[in-house]
């Protein structure tokens, strides 16, 4: 967890209200959170080869920062295929 | 996978670490009879002063958010490394008789960097192997993430 600046907008009440989350563990669900760190990263990698290109960073930055993009999209692609099994599994009873 | 990406953070810290001993390494060697600069005298010999810093370890933002899960057990900080100093060497300049030379003084003596080629030489070495053994690290390190991602399979 970052601690973030507080932005007076999420604190007073007339802030926007905050939709009820969801307790449900259903397939899309799962799948949506399994993809929001790999989004991150990946921007992550883009940022740093760009940064690369431009002279402010070293080569090795920007590789790492790929193999971790590389890695957690795999990683991602993984939890993606075990849902989509059990999914398809879970189909088939009948 | 945070402890994962983390050792990739330690790895990189030091692989950063030995680009700039090389870089200070080249600037020497560059620098070898160079008898002016900025503050006066012949170019001096850099040294590269490492310390080991805290990556992303038990900083105030994760003990507060390992308190809030309820995880109350002291957290061991990853520990990378990161240059402290460039550290400017107080040995004499090497004097060199050549009266021919625009900066000798009045005994026909210059005043020339204390820059040794053959020690730029090793360092230069030394950090192109630990750079080595790092980027080995990193490759075995994603080597065993995809080990780890084929369990069941």
């Amino acid at each position: 967890m970052s601690i973030r600046a507080i932005n007076l907008e999420q604190v007073l009440p007339q802030a926007v209200p905050q939709e009820p989350k969801t307790q449900g563990t259903g397939f899309g669900e799962a799948l949506a959170r399994s993809m929001q760190g790999v989004e991150q990263v990946a921007q992550n990698a883009d940022q740093a080869t760009e940064a690369m290109v431009s002279g402010q960073t070293d080569i090795h930055e920007a590789m790492i920062a790929m193999e971790k993009a590389d890695l957690v999209i795999k990683m991602g692609t993984t939890v993606r295929n075990k849902l989509l099994d059990a999914y398809r599994q879970l189909s088939q009873v009948s | 996978m945070p402890t994962l990406l983390r050792t990739f953070d330690v790895v990189g810290s030091g692989l950063s670490a030995q680009r700039t001993r090389m870089n200070v390494a080249a600037m020497n060697i560059a620098n070898k009879n160079t008898t002016r600069t900025e503050e006066g005298g012949p170019y001096r010999r850099r040294d590269v002063v490492l310390q080991s810093v805290e990556i992303d370890g038990p900083t105030f933002a994760n003990a507060l958010d390992r308190h809030i899960d309820g995880d109350l057990s002291e957290e061991q900080g990853s520990w990378g490394v990161a240059v402290d100093e460039i550290a400017v060497s107080d040995d004499d300049p090497i004097l060199v008789y050549d009266p021919g030379h625009p900066d000798a003084d009045e005994t026909g003596h210059v005043a020339t960097p204390n820059v040794s080629s053959i020690k730029e030489m090793v360092n230069m070495m030394g950090a192109a192997r630990a750079y080595e053994a790092g980027t080995t690290v990193l490759s075995t390190l994603s080597e065993m993430a995809e080990q780890a991602m084929r369990i069941g399979k």
